[in-house]
């Protein structure tokens, strides 16, 4: 799991090019930590 | 019928303090469009910074229980407000505001959503009370007001935050297991579904809050209306729903919104009416998030912010002015949430 995030930001950081660019990508970032955040309190709840 | 108004205060504690956050954030937001030119890079940068952290924040709230997330966020707000006066840099403040926005809302969500016992009015209250502050907020950015003026008005919600607090301590619902009598969700179908369908949800009426056509909105007081309506709206979905039950009032909140919204394009009075019955479904996504998620309500609740900025993205880039086509795509829209909402949901009990 946290080498998907991990990739997924090392990814979007190398393609940043305008300020929109900047927010998109922490966009990326931030929906891949909560989808990891919630597969993990699924797991543990199950 | 059954209404639980145990704890109820801290959905008007919270109703006041999201008040003031919205003010001190769209008053903010109005000046930055004073000297920035480019104003929609502005907004978005404000949508994604302010709603799509509150996961992430939610979840260290949700593990960290001991950290007043309402009086950071307070800080961070009056931070921002000073910096926009003193520092020609618009996007540092931005950022800051964005973040104190968030942690109030989640610390807002926390509190509501656990000393509520499982009922939907207290984390509808304190919802509402953005309307109000995101048009007042509008308003007063439009006047000569000084931004330290404004710094008062912060000062003011500061004994909210700590009520609200001794709130939350006082019922132990600081424990992981407060959340546990929410249980609005279909048991037989799986929760990772759920959290899908609900954010779907979620992301139309997003999308709608902002691209359902108003053309009849031309003056301030009819602004003002629709933000009150939609104010309204979300108090009385989650009170309806804890009096009548969860189920009936989603689907029927959603089947009556379409007709006003589809034919309300000229019309103020149907338009409002299907504004008021649209906003009601937000409690319920957050109900049904919060009873798929309960040991995390902080995490639940920054999933709803972050499908309302999913629907938010599309007004961004394109606006569908076509009246046909609008109606299309509410109609369509509409049946799939109601059919999402009809799968996720359970029952309602006798009692609502």
């Amino acid at each position: 799991m946290d080498k998907y995030i991990e990739a997924v930001s090392y990814a979007v950081i190398n393609n940043i090019k305008s300020p929109l660019m900047v927010i998109v990508s922490l966009f990326v970032i931030m929906a891949a930590v909560t989808a990891v955040l919630v597969a993990r309190e699924l797991k543990k709840t199950e | 019928m059954k209404y639980n108004t145990k704890n109820l205060g801290t959905g008007f504690l919270y109703f006041y303090i999201h008040f003031v956050t919205e003010l001190i954030c769209f008053f903010a937001l109005g000046r930055y469009v004073e000297s920035v030119p480019v104003m929609w890079l502005i907004f978005f940068t404000y949508d994604m910074l302010a709603f799509v952290p509150q996961a992430v924040i939610g979840y260290i709230s949700d593990k960290f229980p001991k950290i007043s997330f309402g009086l950071i966020g307070l800080i961070f707000l009056a931070a921002a407000l000073i910096l926009q006066s003193c520092v020609p840099i618009p996007f540092l403040s931005l950022v800051i505001l964005c973040v104190g926005n968030a942690c109030v809302h989640v610390n807002g969500a926390e509190v509501t959503l656990r000393t509520s016992g499982g009922s939907l009015s207290h984390s509808a209250i304190f919802v509402s009370g953005g309307s109000f502050g995101v048009i007042c907020g509008k308003l007063l950015s439009k006047t000569a007001c000084p931004p330290w003026l404004l710094l008062i008005l912060i000062a003011s919600a500061v004994p909210f935050v700590i009520l609200a607090q001794l709130y939350l301590k006082g019922n132990g619902s600081k424990d992981e297991s407060s959340c546990d009598a929410f249980s609005y969700n279909n048991k037989k179908i799986s929760r990772a579904a759920v959290i899908v369908l609900a954010v779907f949800v979620v992301f139309v009426r997003g999308y709608m809050a902002y691209g359902i056509p108003t053309s009849w909105n031309k003056t301030t007081f009819q602004t003002i209306l629709l933000f009150v309506c939609m104010g309204i709206g979300k108090a009385a979905g989650g009170i309806l729903a804890d009096l009548f039950g969860i189920k009936k009032i989603a689907l029927l909140s959603v089947l009556l919104a379409l007709p006003f919204l589809m034919f309300g394009d000229n019309n103020m009075y149907l338009s409002l009416t299907g504004v008021v019955f649209f906003s009601m479904t937000m409690s319920v996504t957050l109900g049904l998030l919060v009873s798929v998620l309960p040991r995390t309500p902080g995490l639940a609740f920054g999933l709803t912010t972050t499908g309302l900025f999913l629907g938010v993205v599309p007004v961004f880039f394109f606006k569908i002015t076509s009246l046909p086509v609008n109606c299309v795509l509410l109609s369509v829209t509409t049946v799939i949430c109601l059919i999402c909402l009809f799968i996720s949901l359970r029952k309602d009990s006798a009692h609502g």
